[in-house]
């Protein structure tokens, strides 16, 4: 069994005490009630004892050292072994420890020296003394870095699993994070980035020419009124087999992407799906000058909104997904597309 | 119910105790034939007679003290301290010798004496006749401290903290004595130590003492018109203190502004703050915040006085600023 010697406390007011004199070397056998060290306070020179026996080892500081009360300062043990198989840096103290300096033994005082007083031991050390500091000091600094939020954001933000550095953005320079921003971006989704839009805008007179003359196949009249575009082969950007890809917000009805294939999150990984993307609707046939920023919870979302004879295409997407380069040539891609030939534009679901 | 003044609440509440226990006496400057203070007291002596009705000496620490032996000795002194700011010089009766007897003797003795007196500036009465001075009372373990807000609490109030057997101060707002609220004719009580939600809100929790109250309340009308839902919460009784509803009030709505017309400093006001900070921690969204009286002494110059005491433009701003972030 292993036992810490920890620094007493010998005055009231005391917050350190000198080792002055080491009394045993490692491996030296020590006895209930022996003295293994003296140690100098302000007001007295005291001999110290254990209240275990066991082999003195590992002293962690040499003659001299000013220890603060409560520090563990050496180790008994139960085998010769275990104290002499002590680290080599406690070695380096050790040597220099185990050379008494004559005048300081001369300087003891008889009189001040109490017999009964004994080192404090703990039994069974729950932790190693050796453990590396630097490891805590670590983690105390990351801790220590201050993001200002609300103690209520803080919580949620705990509760909800998100990272606050993930919440930081341009507006938190100047405004603590409090539940609002946290708030909605839980409602954008697990994903733990920011979102980025791209505006695109181009003029309705061509879609209109090409959806009426699209009109007895799908039954639409003008733009207001399409119920289904589906924009085919929407190559060139990084989407999810399987996944909601993107709510995708129209004036009326539903635009559904296809073939999301040639899709790729990195080089190596090529995600082929022929599946239906699976895309929410959401109309904005009332809303005027909408914002949609908190809206999504798909990695990727897609607006469409038509006035003063325009069209305006939004995308919002999370940049942890999408680079913006990525992001305009999907727009530029969506956008020829409405203005390239009908058929390769819109297609019928079938 | 019926409409009533201030002063006719309290002078009802205190002759209503008089008829029931006939320990009640009452003492003060003025408060029997030489006229009352702020004609609050009107019509008692005549009821009650000189023996009951007490007008006593010009000396708050004699009649303060002569009024805690008579409580520690069988009767139920109501003592009128004409204005708050005399409490300093009964400090020695109220804080050593009242607020501690119960505690010293063992439980033997108790002094069940309430202290009447007001608070509260804009009365152009100047720097040693405007201050409110609940918090220094308020600090001492053992005595009680109520603030109404209303005819109708300063009745409930004032009635309990009669038949309470502990020493209790009631601070009145000066200027309160004209105002006018709905009574219940019929005998009710307001139990120490429950605040009162005035008004339900959801988006920052405003709580008040006194005619504070009043303020919050004409600033939530003006929040209201912006779409912001304030919960208005009028503490009333400040020792004992109310803290639950308080507190969940604050965890309904994450924001709140404390208001007081004590200094802003060293108050009642960073007393809630802190209880609130201690308790509701978690579910805060901007700082907790007080609003108080300027850390001066209050000027007799109206224009300069005015500008002393929380107004319900500042709480307004304030809420506004709490409520966008902008701390």
């Amino acid at each position: 069994m292993a036992y810490e010697i920890i620094m007493p406390v010998l005055g009231m007011n005391q917050d350190t005490g000198i080792i002055s004199v080491w009394l045993k070397q490692p491996g030296d056998f020590v006895e209930v009630d022996e003295p293994i060290m003296e140690v100098e306070t302000d007001k007295v020179v005291q001999e110290i004892e254990v209240s275990e026996s066991g082999y003195f080892s590992a002293p962690k500081y040499p003659e001299g050292a000013e220890v603060p009360v409560g520090e563990v300062i050496a180790m008994l043990y139960d085998t010769k072994e275990e104290a002499t198989a002590i680290p080599d840096e406690a070695k380096d103290l050790t040597g220099e420890a185990f050379n008494p300096k004559s005048e300081e033994l001369d300087k003891r005082s008889e009189e001040d020296s109490m017999p009964d007083t004994k080192a404090i031991v703990l039994k069974n050390p729950p932790h190693q003394v050796s453990a590396s500091p630097e490891e805590d000091f670590n983690v105390l600094e990351i801790q220590s870095t201050k993001i200002l939020a609300s103690p209520k954001a803080k919580k949620t933000a705990q509760n909800k699993g998100i990272s606050l550095t993930d919440l930081l953005n341009q507006d938190n320079d100047r405004h603590p994070i409090t539940y609002k921003d946290v708030d909605g971006f839980v409602t954008k989704g697990k994903g733990s980035n920011s979102f980025s839009t791209i505006n695109m805008c181009f003029e309705d007179a061509p879609i209109k020419e090409m959806l009426s003359s699209l009109a007895q196949e799908v039954e639409i009249e003008t733009w207001r009124m399409i119920t289904r575009i589906i924009v085919s082969s929407f190559y060139d950007c990084n989407v999810f087999s399987g996944d909601t890809l993107a709510k995708i917000y129209t004036i009326s009805g539903e635009l559904v992407l296809r073939n999301m294939h040639q899709f790729s999150l990195s080089d190596d990984v090529v995600t082929t799906t022929h599946n239906k993307i699976d895309v929410e609707i959401i109309d904005l046939l009332d809303f005027q000058n909408i914002s949609i920023e908190h809206q999504f919870s798909a990695p990727i979302g897609f607006v469409l909104t038509h006035s003063n004879n325009q069209f305006k295409l939004q995308a919002v997407f999370q940049s942890s997904f999408f680079t913006t380069v990525e992001m305009i040539k999907v727009i530029d891609g969506i956008t020829k597309r409405f203005q390239a030939p009908l058929r390769n534009l819109l297609e019928l679901q079938d | 119910m019926r409409e009533i003044t201030w002063s006719t609440a309290v002078n009802e509440a205190i002759a209503e105790e008089m008829r029931n226990d006939k320990t009640i006496i009452l003492m003060g400057e003025d408060v029997a034939e030489a006229g009352t203070p702020f004609k609050v007291l009107l019509g008692l002596v005549e009821e009650f007679g000189t023996d009951r009705i007490i007008d006593t000496p010009i000396s708050e620490p004699g009649f303060v003290g002569m009024a805690v032996g008579a409580a520690m000795t069988g009767t139920r002194p109501i003592v009128d301290l004409m204005f708050g700011d005399f409490i300093f010089l009964v400090m020695d009766q109220l804080a050593n010798q009242a607020a501690k007897q119960h505690y010293m003797s063992g439980g033997k003795l108790n002094v069940p004496m309430v202290i009447r007196t007001n608070m509260g500036a804009t009365r152009r009465s100047a720097a040693q006749h405007s201050q409110s001075l609940q918090a220094i009372v308020a600090h001492i373990p053992g005595v009680k401290v109520l603030m109404p807000s209303t005819p109708y609490e300063v009745k409930g109030l004032l009635k309990a903290a009669i038949r309470d057997d502990n020493p209790v101060v009631i601070f009145e707002d000066k200027l309160s004595y004209q105002m006018k609220g709905m009574v219940p004719e019929e005998e009710y009580i307001i139990p120490l130590g429950q605040a009162n939600i005035l008004q339900a809100g959801n988006d920052i929790t405003l709580v008040a003492t006194s005619s504070m109250v009043q303020v919050c309340e004409e600033a939530a009308e003006v929040l209201r018109s912006k779409n912001i839902s304030a919960e208005i919460i009028d503490v009333r009784s400040i020792v004992p203190l109310d803290e639950q509803t308080i507190v969940d009030s604050v965890k309904k709505t994450s924001r709140v502004i404390v208001v007081d017309e004590g200094h802003q400093s060293y108050g009642i006001t960073s007393e809630i703050v802190s209880r609130i900070s201690e308790q509701a921690f978690y579910y805060l969204d901007a700082p907790p915040t007080r609003m108080g009286a300027m850390d001066v002494p209050i000027p007799f110059s109206p224009v300069l006085e005015d500008l002393t005491v929380p107004t319900s433009k500042q709480v307004v701003a304030k809420a506004i600023d709490l409520i966008n972030n902008n701390f």
